[in-house]
């Protein structure tokens, strides 16, 4: 494959992934600008195991581990942005839609209750039911075992019903 | 009841704007311009090689080693800029032995390797009086080609899920980079400014590294010298104090020990600063020495 065709293939692979990365992104470091500057990060970091001629595999996997690595070291070096600063920053939301109220503090809530999560648990939950990604994508991921992460995602899942108080 | 699905349909909505996806988009496709994919295609072997361009450079290579002794290649080791055999070392004996290095920690490892060895030779030229300005813009475009390298194939070991080889890679690096800073700012008052901004650059270079070694010290934080240096990124919540303390008053404190992360402290242009180097090593009769130094260095301008 010459580089016009990888850089074709790369082209594709953006299209398909770069909303996906920037949600999951955004959701964990709370910051729109931060979450676009860690999404080209992610694409320019799997353009440079392209050209190196790796055997990628999985392509979807490979942005999400790259995409994860990203956030854990800007946590290293930041601290958390407020909720509040999140909520006004201006997201966009698909189709142009724009949050009513009652949509905003229930938007808000979910948030709160998934960021209070571990680490882990909270990867696993936005793969999971953000993202659409199976326990055993989710695996291939995290480097863990699928038992592993449905555990997670269960115990996960009932941690947020029980903040949201529902049954 | 609300099943995940209901729960978490309004995260799923999240998208990049228009805008910012199709800027990124462009973004990254210059990117990928900039950075040619390195894959080449396949063709049969015989082919490859009688149509290759490089056939000349081959055929060179071969002849160097055939008709050459070891005894060239080994007397080219320990040169500098300006000696005779000194492209013999970076433009062959370096090269072919970065050919013969396999896989992502090696080849990073080998990049950083060959940083360190710019560096040193930016110090012997310092320190004999040889040091041109010509000479240091080429050992330091060299030294950033090669943590370029470096950089690149650690970070590909990170985004394989290979973690503690990254950085172990990287700690590595950070203190090679402190022990060339200290050894650089002995010799950078007495050469041109530009080494002053270098051991600034090698500094920094050292402190991004070790960010990734925070998680080792005692309470998991980056603090020690840098709260006391007047960092611009103060690491504690009550460093800024410290810092405007040790800005006032004193000269600051640079302490290195081989696990130590340096701070990003750039002196002012003007200011003094005092590099501590605490080394105690044991001699052949098996006397401790104490080697620690104190050097008041003076920041020229820049």
């Amino acid at each position: 494959m010459d580089h016009e065709e990888m850089k074709e293939q790369f082209a594709m692979t953006y299209d398909a992934y770069a909303d996906a990365i920037f949600r999951f992104c955004y959701i964990k470091v709370s910051s729109k600008e931060v979450a676009e500057d860690v999404t080209q990060e992610t694409f320019t970091r799997y353009w440079q195991q392209l050209r190196l001629g790796k055997d990628i595999g999985n392509d979807r996997a490979l942005l999400y581990r790259i995409a994860r690595n990203l956030v854990i070291d800007w946590y290293r070096k930041h601290k958390a942005v407020s909720l509040d600063a999140l909520l006004e920053s201006g997201l966009e939301f698909a189709h142009g839609a724009h949050l009513e109220t009652e949509a905003k503090a229930e938007f808000a809530e979910v948030l709160t209750a998934v960021q209070s999560l571990d680490e882990q648990s909270k990867d696993a939950l936005l793969m999971r039911f953000v993202e659409g990604l199976s326990p055993k994508d989710i695996a291939e991921i995290t480097g863990e075992t699928a038992n592993v992460i449905s555990v997670r995602i269960t115990r996960g899942l009932q941690k947020v019903r029980d903040q949201l108080h529902i049954v | 009841m609300k099943n995940e699905h209901d729960l978490f349909s309004t995260l799923h909505e999240i998208e990049l704007s228009k805008e910012s996806r199709a800027r990124m988009r462009e973004a990254v496709l210059s990117y990928a311009d900039m950075h040619p994919t390195l894959v080449q295609e396949e063709r049969p072997f015989y082919l490859y090689f009688l149509q290759s361009t490089r056939l000349p450079l081959y055929a060179s290579l071969m002849a160097l080693l055939v008709f050459t002794s070891a005894g060239v290649s080994f007397a080219a080791q320990g040169t500098v800029p300006g000696d005779s055999l000194y492209a013999i070392k970076v433009h062959v004996t370096e090269p072919f032995v970065g050919m013969l290095v396999a896989g992502d920690e090696g080849k990073a490892r080998y990049a950083s390797e060959l940083a360190i060895r710019r560096l040193d030779e930016v110090h012997v030229l310092a320190a004999s009086g040889r040091l041109s300005e010509s000479a240091q813009t080429e050992l330091e475009h060299a030294f950033e080609q090669n943590v370029q390298i470096a950089v690149e194939h650690t970070t590909s070991l990170a985004d394989s899920g290979e973690h503690e080889t990254a950085q172990s890679i990287r700690e590595d690096f950070s203190a090679s980079l402190a022990s060339e800073a200290v050894t650089l700012s002995i010799v950078a008052s007495s050469t041109p400014l530009r080494t002053a901004a270098l051991v600034h650059k090698v500094l920094a270079l050292s402190e991004e590294n070790s960010v990734y070694t925070s998680q080792n010290s005692d309470d998991g934080e980056h603090t020690a010298p840098a709260a006391l240096l007047g960092s611009t990124t103060p690491a504690t919540a009550d460093a800024p104090e410290k810092e405007a303390t040790a800005r006032a008053y004193r000269p600051r404190v640079l302490q290195l020990t081989a696990s130590t992360s340096l701070s990003k402290a750039l002196p002012e242009s003007g200011s003094t600063f005092e590099i501590k180097h605490d080394s105690i090593f044991k001699s052949e009769d098996g006397a401790e020495r104490d080697d620690s130094r104190e050097l008041l260095y003076h920041a020229g301008d820049e």
